[in-house]
C-alpha cells in the first residue's frame, strides 16, 4: 500500500494514524532518506557531532595561535577566516541543530504520544537542507584556494557585517568573492531548513498530542522545543530576507547595506550608494538575539526535566517555568538592539533596548530560582545526565551574569567588542547549551540506540570538560575587564603585551586543549557504547515521561500501534502514598488509591512489549488529541521495568 | 559524588572571584576621562551585585546537593507561588534599578548637548589605521570627499585643497589632546566598520561609513605620567598614541608639518 493510500485510510481511523507510515525495509529508506522522526533526529545528532568536532578543531587552531602568536600559525586574514568558520559552524550547525533538530525530533513526538512528526517528508527535507547548508559552508574553506595566499573562508565574522561582507575587495587576501558568497548561501539554505522544521514542530505539538496530554501536562522539554520552534519561525524568516538582500548587494548591484562614497582598494566604490550598514545589523540581530534562545531554551527545558528526574522531586513551579519560557521568547524579540549599543544607532533607542534587556533577565532568574527550589530537600541520584544538568545550572548562572554587564548600555561602553563579550556568550549560549546537548546525549542514548553509555567515561568527560571550559572562559572575562579587544590575531599593542595578559591567554589555550581531549573520551564512549554498551532497559532512569514507557529502542511507530493515554503530569516524583517514587504519565489515574492496598500489583512490562503496556483507546476517543484535562482512557496502569535503581 | 560537586562549585567560586580580589588592578585600567569614573562606578557596582549572585547561587547548589545526601527520600514539593512572586519582583526591581543608575552617564555621553567650547576632531577609520582630522586656528575642519582621496600623495582623507577651511587643518595618525578641555571626537569610517577602543578614556564606538558619531570627553589627570599608550585603533589598525600634554598640544604646528600633507 502506498504511503498516501495508507494515510488516507488511516485518516478515517484516528488523527494519529494519519502520520503512520510503514516501516521501511531497505537500507536507503531506513537509514538515509528516512521519514521516521527518530532516524532524522539521529541524523541531526550525528551531523551536529561532526560539526562540533570540526568547530572545536578550528578553535584549537586559533587558540594556539593566540597563546603563541610568535609561531605564526595564522595570518591576520587567516585568523579572521577561521574565526568566522568556527562561529558559523558552532552557532548554526551545532547549537541550533543538536538541541532542536536532534533531540527535539527524536523525543518530542514520543513525549506527546505521537507516532511521528506532523509532516514526515518535510521533516526529511529539513534535515537534508541542513546537510546541504553544512556542505556549502564547508566549501567556503576551499573555494578561494590560492596556493600562495590561501585564506580559508570569509573574514566577516559569523555576524557577516556589511560592507565587509558585501564589497569583495574589502576583504584582504586572495580568496575572492566565493567564500563569502558560499557563507551567505549556506545561511540562506539553513534558514529554509529551520523554517520548515519550525512549522513541523509547532503543528506536531499543537495537533498530535495524545489523549490526556494537555498543554500543562507536557514535559518542559516539549514546552522548550515548542517555543523554540515559534522563535525560529519568526527569526529565521528575517535572517533569510537579510541574507537574500546581502546576496543581491554582492552580486546584482543593489545597495541595501552599502552607503555611497566608500574608498576601498584604492578607488571610490561607485557600484553602491544609499545603503545602510546598520540595516544589516538590525536584520541580523533581530534573528541573532532570539538565536541565543533557540540555542539555550531546549537546554533549559532539558535541565528542568533532568533536575526533577534525578532529584526525584516535582519541578519547582512548573507553571512559572512555562510562563518564564514564554516571557523569554517574547522579550527575546525586543532586545536585539543591545548588540548595537555602540553601533551608531540613535542613543535613545539604546536606552529602551537596555531596559528591556534587563527585564529579560528576570525570567532567566526565575528559572534559576526554580532549579534551586527543585534541588531543595531532594534525594539526588548522580547518574551521568544529572552531572551535566547540574553543570548546566552553574554555567547558566556564571555565563548569564555577564549579560547583566553587557545589557547595560552604560557599562557596554567599556565592554563592547572586548573579550568579556566573547567569554559571556561562549559561557551561556555556547558551553551551557552544549552541556544541555551532553545531558540530552547521555540521557536519551539508551532510548536512541538501545544501549547504555559507560558511566565512568561519562563522569570523566563531565569533570574534565567542566573544569576545562571554566579555565577557558572565566579568564576571558578577566582580560575583557582589562580592556582586551576581541578579533585581534595577536598582541600587536603595547598594553596587551603585559605578562598577565599573555599568561591568561596561555591558560585559556591549555584549558581548550584539556577540553578537547575530554571530548575524545566522549567520542570513544559514544562509539564504544553503540556496539558494546549494556543493553538498555526501557526506563533506566526511572523517569515519568512517555518515551520511557516503550522499549529501548522504540518500535518504528513508537507505540506499536497503540496510542497511550496520559493521566498524570510529567514530574510526579516522590508522591506521598505512591507505590514507588515516580508515577509515569501513563499510569492509571487511580494509582494512588490502588497503591494503598495493591502496591504489589504495579504491572512490570518488559522491554519489548509496548503494545501490552498502554491502554487501548477506541479510535474515536483517541482522535481527540490533547483533549480535556485529566481524561482517562482506563485500562491497566503501565509501569516500567529494568530500572538501574530498582 | 556529592562531595565532588561541593568541591567543584567551591572551585568555581574561587576561580571566578579570587583573581579579582587578589589583584584588582587587573580589571579596569586607570581611567583618565571624567565620564570614565562614572562608567567605572557602574561596572564596579555591577561587579559587586553579580559577584554576590554568583557566590550565593553556587552556595545554594552546594548546600542543596550536600543536604540531599542526608535525606532518605525527597520531599514532594510542587512550588510556592508567594516565593515565585517575591523573587520575580525583587529581581526585576534590582535589574532595572541597576540599569537606571547607569543612564546619567549614557545621557552625558550621548544625549546631552555637546559642550560649547569643545575642540572638535574627526576620527576616520580606514583599513588599516586611524586618522585624526583637527581644525586649525580657525576652528573649522575643511571639506572632505572620497573622490579626492589619494593615499599615495598622503591625502588619505580626501581633503579639498581648494577649501580655505582646510588650509590650517591638521591631519595626524595619532591623537594629541589637551587636559582639562572639552573634546568631541566625530567618529566615522571611509571603508568598512571598525571599532574605536580607548579603554583609558572609556570610549568605545563603532566607526560606520556614512555616519559620524560624536562622543564628548574631557581628560583629567591625577598622575605625572605624561606619555602613555592608552588605546588601539580599529579592528586591524595601528596604535593610537595619546600624549596628554597640554603644552605639546600647543605646539601643533610641528605636528602639522609632519602629518598634514594635504593642508596648505
Amino acid at each position: 500500500m502506498s504511503d498516501s493510500a495508507h494515510a488516507a485510510e488511516a485518516h478515517t481511523e484516528t488523527a494519529h494514524a494519519v502520520h503512520r507510515h510503514p516501516a521501511p525495509t531497505g537500507f536507503i529508506a531506513k537509514y538515509v532518506f528516512s521519514v521516521d522522526h527518530k532516524v532524522i533526529g539521529k541524523q541531526y545528532w550525528f551531523l551536529a557531532l561532526f560539526a562540533s568536532f570540526m568547530g572545536m578543531a578550528l578553535s584549537l587552531w586559533f587558540r594556539w595561535h593566540l597563546a603563541y602568536p610568535e609561531q605564526g600559525l595564522l595570518t591576520p586574514e587567516g585568523y579572521l577566516a577561521i574565526l568566522t568558520m568556527h562561529g558559523t559552524i558552532m552557532v548554526f550547525m551545532v547549537l541550533t541543530t543538536a538541541p532542536q533538530g536532534g533531540f527535539g525530533n527524536y523525543a518530542l513526538p514520543i513525549q506527546i504520544g505521537a507516532e511521528d512528526m506532523a509532516f514526515p517528508r518535510l521533516n526529511m527535507l529539513s534535515f537534508w537542507l541542513t546537510l546541504l547548508s553544512l556542505i556549502i559552508l564547508l566549501a567556503a574553506f576551499f573555494v578561494g584556494y590560492d596556493a600562495k595566499n590561501w585564506v580559508p573562508g570569509p573574514g566577516s565574522g559569523w555576524t557577516g557585517y556589511a560592507p565587509l561582507s558585501v564589497v569583495e575587495k574589502a576583504q584582504a587576501g586572495k580568496s575572492g568573492a566565493w567564500p563569502q558568497t558560499m557563507w551567505v548561501l549556506s545561511i540562506a539554505v539553513f534558514c529554509l531548513a529551520s523554517l520548515i522544521a519550525s512549522i513541523n514542530f509547532i503543528v506536531t505539538t499543537l495537533d498530535l498530542r495524545c489523549k490526556g496530554m494537555t498543554l500543562m501536562r507536557m514535559p518542559l522539554t516539549v514546552w522548550a522545543w515548542f517555543v523554540t520552534a515559534i522563535i525560529s519561525l519568526l527569526a529565521f524568516g528575517v535572517l533569510l530576507a537579510g541574507g537574500l538582500l546581502l546576496l543581491l548587494d554582492r552580486h546584482l548591484g543593489t545597495s541595501f547595506f552599502v552607503p555611497g562614497n566608500l574608498f576601498i582598494d584604492n578607488r571610490v566604490v561607485t557600484e553602491h550608494t544609499g545603503g545602510s550598514p546598520l540595516l544589516w545589523q538590525h536584520l541580523f540581530w533581530f534573528f541573532g538575539h532570539p538565536e541565543v534562545y533557540i540555542a539555550i531554551l531546549p537546554g533549559m527545558g532539558l535541565a528542568s526535566h533532568l533536575l526533577a528526574n534525578f532529584a526525584r522531586k516535582p519541578i519547582f513551579g512548573y507553571a512559572a517555568m512555562v510562563y518564564a519560557i514564554f516571557a523569554i521568547a517574547l522579550l527575546g524579540f525586543f532586545v536585539w538592539g543591545h548588540h548595537m549599543f555602540q553601533s551608531g544607532m540613535h542613543p535613545m533607542t539604546a536606552v529602551v533596548f537596555s531596559v528591556l534587556t534587563m527585564i529579560i533577565g528576570v525570567p532567566s532568574a526565575i528559572k534559576t530560582f526554580n532549579w534551586l527550589g527543585t534541588l531543595w530537600n531532594s534525594k539526588i541520584r548522580f547518574d551521568s545526565p544529572m552531572l551535566y544538568a547540574l553543570g548546566f545550572v552553574s554555567l547558566f548562572v556564571t555565563g548569564g551574569l555577564g549579560g547583566i554587564f553587557l545589557g547595560q548600555n552604560a557599562a557596554d561602553v567599556y565592554f563592547h567588542d572586548t573579550y568579556f563579550v566573547v567569554g559571556h556568550f561562549h559561557m551561556i549560549m555556547g558551553v551551557a547549551a552544549i552541556f544541555g546537548i551532553f545531558a540530552g546525549s547521555v540521557y536519551w542514548f539508551p532510548k536512541m540506540f538501545g544501549r547504555m553509555m559507560n558511566e565512568r567515561m561519562s563522569q570523566i568527560h563531565f569533570f574534565a570538560t567542566f573544569i576545562g571550559v571554566y579555565l577557558i572562559f572565566v579568564p576571558m572575562h578577566f582580560v575583557g575587564l582589562d580592556g582586551h579587544p576581541r578579533r585581534y590575531a595577536g598582541f600587536e599593542f603595547a598594553f596587551l603585551k603585559t605578562p598577565e595578559m599573555i599568561a591568561w591567554h596561555k591558560v585559556m589555550t591549555h584549558g581548550a586543549i584539556m577540553t578537547a581531549v575530554a571530548q575524545l573520551v566522549l567520542l570513544v564512549n559514544i562509539f564504544y557504547s553503540l556496539f558494546n554498551g549494556p543493553k538498555a532497559p526501557a526506563n533506566p532512569w526511572e523517569a515519568t515521561s512517555l518515551e520511557w514507557g516503550i522499549p529501548s529502542p522504540p518500535p518504528h511507530d513508537n507505540f506499536a500501534g497503540v496510542i497511550p493515554v496520559v493521566n498524570h503530569g510529567p514530574y510526579e516524583y516522590s508522591v506521598p502514598g505512591a507505590p514507588r517514587d515516580f508515577i509515569m504519565q501513563t499510569d492509571a489515574p487511580d494509582i494512588l488509591r490502588h497503591s494503598s492496598s495493591q502496591t504489589a500489583h504495579i504491572p512490570v512490562p518488559t522491554n519489548t512489549s509496548a503494545s501490552e503496556k498502554f491502554p487501548t483507546l477506541p479510535p474515536e476517543s483517541s482522535s481527540d488529541a490533547g483533549g480535556s484535562s485529566g481524561a482517562a482512557g482506563g485500562g491497566s496502569a503501565p509501569s516500567d521495568s529494568g530500572s538501574t535503581h530498582a | 559524588m556529592a562531595l565532588l560537586f561541593v568541591l567543584l562549585f567551591a572551585a568555581v567560586i574561587l576561580w571566578s572571584v579570587v583573581p579579582i580580589i587578589l589583584d584588582p588592578n587587573t580589571i579596569l585600567p586607570e581611567t583618565i576621562s571624567v565620564h570614565g569614573h562614572l562608567i567605572d562606578k557602574q561596572v564596579v557596582d555591577t561587579l559587586w551585585i553579580t559577584g554576590v549572585i554568583l557566590i550565593v547561587a553556587h552556595l545554594g547548589l552546594m548546600y542543596t546537593i550536600w543536604k540531599s545526601t542526608k535525606r532518605d527520600k525527597a520531599e514532594y514539593l510542587e512550588g510556592n507561588n508567594r516565593l515565585e512572586i517575591t523573587w520575580t519582583v525583587l529581581t526585576g526591581i534590582l535589574f532595572v534599578a541597576l540599569n537606571l543608575l547607569g543612564q546619567p552617564v549614557w545621557a552625558k555621553m550621548h544625549l546631552e548637548a555637546k559642550p560649547k567650547d569643545a575642540i572638535h576632531i574627526d576620527v576616520i577609520a580606514k583599513q588599516f589605521s586611524w586618522m585624526f582630522h583637527y581644525p586649525g586656528p580657525d576652528g573649522k575642519r575643511g571639506a572632505r570627499a572620497a573622490n579626492r582621496i589619494n593615499d599615495a600623495t598622503g591625502n588619505s582623507l580626501g581633503l579639498d585643497e581648494a577649501d580655505e577651511e582646510s588650509w590650517d587643518d591638521v591631519v595626524s595618525t595619532s591623537l594629541v589632546v589637551p587636559v582639562d578641555t572639552d573634546i568631541v571626537v566625530h567618529i566615522t569610517s571611509r571603508d568598512v566598520l571598525h571599532a574605536l577602543a580607548c579603554p583609558a578614556l572609556r570610549i568605545k564606538q563603532d566607526a560606520v561609513p556614512g555616519l559620524s558619531v560624536p562622543i564628548p570627553f574631557r581628560v583629567v589627570l591625577n598622575q605625572q605620567d605624561w606619555q602613555k599608550f592608552i588605546s588601539l585603533g580599529g579592528s586591524e589598525a595601528t596604535e593610537w598614541l595619546m600624549k596628554y600634554d597640554a603644552e605639546h598640544f600647543q605646539k601643533k604646528d610641528a605636528t602639522k608639518e609632519e602629518s598634514a600633507p594635504a593642508a596648505k
